[in-house]
């Protein structure tokens, strides 16, 4: 099953939150599976209990390694699954991962230096479940679902997911707000020990994220599933399948014994204040990261794992047009925003859809009604520009570094265009004005005529 | 002697269009046109009466017959009506109201006749060289100012006579108010790509900069994209104005849109190989932030690819350089921000790609206009992700047109110049610094040039010695090694 490495899979925890990452690298020794690029869409109504809910973050974690024991089940996500040709694609490496664990106190082991005799010691961790947090409003509807909870929770596995980089607020991440609680998993023990799942499901392509999760939430069954057989241990068995090789006897102990703690997620992102479960109530904490940490990621990322340059492998074969264009599908996006609208609908009571609008039409005027950032500036809703933070995980996934300037000093929380880095830039440090393959040019510095 | 005066008379008399024959025209460009620019009603420029030295620097510039935009405007404008012009990017609207502009303005009038207002830099820079290229015999002074340069030259430039100006709303404002552009007989204000100069952020300054104009001026708009929010400052301050439209629909025919699907992370490598498959004459590629340019600018030349990149935060000597050089042809790909997403025109773009989709419509249609120029063919290619397929569907609505997965190899015939040598350049040789047009001007004029130019040298040293003494306290301040020592140096040198 390693052709999954590099597929975006749904990672279902026995505590019933799900995490949509890159399936980034298992560990059969340790019994562990690693995602890239994780975030978490929180239980989505499968406890049941809207008490017990906990809510989806915004947070995207760079890397988690989840317990094998405590995976419930995995779903190839398909948008972006289709298995990959092999690990080229993934721009990180190992190596890089270790530099950029987190800090000592809460770390892991690096995935790779894990005793495989006994797992769980170097990693079942003090176990700090990412706080999910509310960030902005739209994500505050999760809260209906949720409501305060009274008795505290078993450690709620954490969560974070991500579905490519978090662009578009209308897209993916608002969807579960309107998937309301799903029969289908009320009926599981909210944290069995031991849960048989050693099932892939491997839904096909169907772009439309809520039917997707409707597929798989009702229909798992109909849906065009790998079913492997299940085993004494499923997420072990699990692991083994995913790992051509099927070693270790030594994990099922291993995991049997971590009952206790659900899935263990360590990220190296995990610079919220850690709390233990014993805090309870962290999905009604919605706190938010503040910049500083953010800063703190930033740096840490940047200085430890040096030279970020060559995190992005560009394979030397052919990008595959046809194959890549074939797990998208364009007409289904017209249905998927018929749906979409219909919901942006309700939310703002009833707005008129616009799907009718006319946008140009010489014949009855002269303007138009196209989409123009004037437009979306006027209207409010430019959501259009990036968080800087948002940025720079962008700008890692899609060049593996964050921005050109590695490595120089960026003053912590100044503002890009007041003097730091960007103000020196200005201030005429050399050519900022391309990579040039000719000498001497005439320099037009003087425009008028 | 006298007989001898009076045959050489008769010779250079009004007779026929000897004078054509002398035009120095360039290499015909023998790329096949969309109808978008050659639906016309047949004019020649030679029916609108213009004076002959404009005629001839129209036909040295290549230009054979009026295009549909310009058959249009020019007549009308001439005629002195305000004019609401619509038409798609890159089918002759810059020479529509250029060449008016150029007939009306009065040689021996000191006076700014003209302002032609653009919203970016760059487009200044190739509006005013169209101005200077179109009228080139006809003694009139033009002068490009903008943000980014020292007011200081404007303010001394300004003792010198100019006819047309051409610039960005601020800069000229500030001069505006200064008293030191004059525009109280100024009877032209043409405001180019004029939707995105009457935006929101830039209304309140060309209200105040036509508080400065005689109130008989002439109001020319042009764009491809009018939106509806425009329209109070045109109800407001047009007089009858004559639309023209030529847009039945938006997209220019000529460009054939293709989308590729990638995930994020294998944009890059997608890059790469559509390098290694096209036959990209020059390209443009855009993304969607600064940082996104300077990264994906560095990704492509480790990829071993020259390019170029251009984006707002960078000096505006750089940017100029950079925008002159790619116009040259000095470099094959350009990788910039929508800085230069309207307006720009080089006919050697066959190919432009948006790295990262565009958010909306409007810009979309400006960014894929900078291929297939002049009724020109071209491809825009768009790597989508899975977050941009609500802007794929959005923009393709909007649009009413289509864009389609990219074939597995797409057919030469779509985009591929035979002969790439006979696509214009940008037709002055010279660079677009201070003294241009000294070629026809009088003995004195000349003079007062050089010695301003000596004087804008000695102001700009001194303001570099001041960039320079500014910068040095700042290195000292980095705790970081900078890391890019080599590549400043180097260009430093240059």
């Amino acid at each position: 099953m390693s052709q999954y490495i590099g597929s975006r899979i749904s990672l279902f925890s026995n505590s019933d939150i799900r995490y949509v990452g890159v399936l980034h690298e298992i560990d059969a020794d340790a019994s562990t599976l690693t995602l890239k690029d994780v975030r978490s869409f929180g239980t989505e109504g499968r406890r049941g209990n809207p008490s017990e809910e906990i809510p989806a973050t915004d947070n995207v974690y760079e890397f988690i390694v989840f317990r094998g024991s405590e995976v419930k089940d995995l779903v190839i996500e398909e948008e972006e699954e289709a298995p990959q040709p092999s690990k080229q694609s993934i721009p990180d490496d190992p190596a890089i991962i270790q530099s950029a664990a987190p800090p000592a106190g809460f770390r892991p082991p690096p995935p790779r230096q894990y005793p495989p005799p006994q797992p769980q010691q170097g990693f079942v961790p003090p176990y700090y479940p990412q706080q999910p947090f509310v960030p902005y409003p739209p994500q505050a509807q999760y809260d209906q679902s949720q409501v305060p909870v009274a008795a505290p929770i078993p450690p709620p596995p954490t969560v974070q997911q991500q579905r490519a980089p978090i662009r578009q607020p209308a897209g993916p991440p608002s969807q579960p707000a309107t998937i309301p609680p799903v029969p289908a998993r009320e009926t599981k023990p909210d944290i069995p020990p031991v849960q048989p799942a050693g099932r892939i499901n491997v839904v096909p392509a169907v772009p439309v994220p809520k039917a997707r999760q409707v597929a798989r939430q009702h229909a798992a069954p109909t849906a065009a599933q790998v079913n492997l057989e299940q085993a004494h241990n499923a997420a072990q068995d699990l692991l083994e399948k995913l790992m051509l090789e099927t070693p270790s006897d030594a994990a099922p102990a291993a995991a049997s014994s971590t009952t206790v703690t659900p899935t263990t997620i360590t990220t190296i992102t995990t610079t919220d204040v850690p709390t233990g479960p014993a805090r309870g109530n962290i999905s009604q904490r919605g706190f938010r990261q503040n910049g500083a940490q953010r800063y703190n990621y930033n740096n840490f990322v940047r200085h430890g794992a040096g030279p970020r340059t060559s995190r992005l492998d560009v394979p030397a074969s052919d990008f595959n047009f046809e194959e890549s264009n074939a797990k998208f599908r364009k007409d289904t996006i017209a249905k998927e925003v018929s749906v979409k609208e219909e919901d942006d609908a309700e939310d703002v009571n009833g707005e008129e859809s616009e799907s009718m609008e006319v946008f140009y039409d010489k014949s009855s005027s002269f303007f138009d009604n196209i989409s123009s950032g004037t437009k979306e500036r006027f209207e409010g809703n430019s959501n259009e520009r990036l968080g800087r933070q948002q940025e720079r995980q962008l700008n890692m996934e899609t060049f593996g570094q964050a921005s050109v300037d590695t490595g120089r000093y960026r003053g912590r929380g100044r503002g890009r265009g007041r003097g730091g880095y960007y103000g020196r830039g200005r201030g005429g440090h050399g050519p900022r004005g391309g990579f040039r393959s000719q000498g001497a040019l005439h320099q037009p510095e003087q425009q008028q005529a | 002697m006298t007989t001898a005066l009076a045959s050489q008379l008769e010779a250079t008399s009004l007779s026929s269009d000897s004078w054509k024959s002398q035009i120095n025209r360039p290499k015909k460009d023998l790329r096949p046109q969309t109808e978008d620019v050659t639906d016309t009603k047949g004019s020649e420029f030679e029916d609108y009466y213009l004076k002959r030295e404009l005629l001839m620097g129209i036909f040295e510039a290549g230009f054979e017959k009026p295009s549909p935009i310009q058959e249009e405007s020019i007549p009308v404008a001439l005629a002195g009506r305000d004019i609401l012009a619509r038409a798609k990017n890159g089918t002759g609207k810059t020479a529509a109201f250029v060449i008016p502009a150029l007939e009306k303005v009065n040689p021996k009038n000191d006076k700014i006749q003209a302002l032609i207002l653009v919203p970016t830099r760059e487009l200044a820079l190739q509006t005013s060289q169209v101005c200077k290229t179109l009228g080139k015999h006809l003694n009139i002074n033009v002068m490009v100012t903008t943000g980014g340069t020292t007011l200081k030259d404007d303010i001394v430039r300004l003792h010198d006579t100019v006819h047309i100006m051409v610039g960005t709303p601020g800069r000229i404002l500030d001069l505006a108010g200064k008293g030191v552009a004059d525009f109280s007989e100024c009877p032209m204000f043409v405001m180019d790509e004029a939707d995105k100069l009457l935006s929101p952020e830039f209304t309140p300054i060309i209200e105040q900069l036509l508080a400065h104009f005689p109130p008989s001026r002439q109001i020319l708009l042009f764009s491809a994209t009018f939106p509806l929010i425009v329209k109070s400052f045109m109800d407001k301050h047009l007089n009858k104005p004559y639309e023209v439209n030529l847009m039945d629909e938006l997209t220019l025919r000529g460009i054939t849109q293709y989308y590729a699907f990638v995930e994020e992370k294998q944009k890059v490598h997608c890059l790469n190989t559509l390098f290694s498959k096209l036959q990209i004459n020059q390209s443009i590629i855009f993304c969607n932030s600064t940082n996104r340019v300077e990264l994906l600018a560095k990704k492509i030349t480790e990829l071993g690819y020259s390019c170029f990149y251009s984006h707002a935060r960078m000096l505006q000597a750089h940017r100029n350089r950079v925008f002159h050089d790619f116009r040259n042809g000095v470099c094959r790909n350009l990788v910039c921000s929508d800085l230069l997403t309207r307006g720009i025109d080089i006919q050697a773009v066959n190919v432009v790609i948006n790295f990262d989709f565009p958010k909306n419509a409007e810009t979309y249609l400006h960014r894929i206009g900078r291929s297939g120029r002049f009724g020109h063919l071209g491809l825009a290619i768009n790597l989508i992700s899975w977050d941009d397929r609500f802007n794929l569907y959005k923009i393709e609505q909007e649009l009413g047109t289509e864009i389609a997965p990219i074939p597995q190899t797409i057919d030469k015939r779509l985009y591929v110049y035979d002969s790439p040598e006979t696509v214009p350049r940008p037709q002055i040789p010279q660079q677009p610094r201070a003294p241009h047009q000294q070629q026809n001007q009088q003995p004195q004029q000349q003079h007062q040039e050089q010695l301003q130019q000596q004087v804008q040298q000695r102001l700009h040293q001194q303001s570099q010695q001041q960039q320079r003494q500014q910068r040095t306290p700042q290195h000292r301040n980095h705790t970081q090694p900078r890391q890019q020592g080599p590549r400043g140096l180097q260009s430093r040198r240059a």
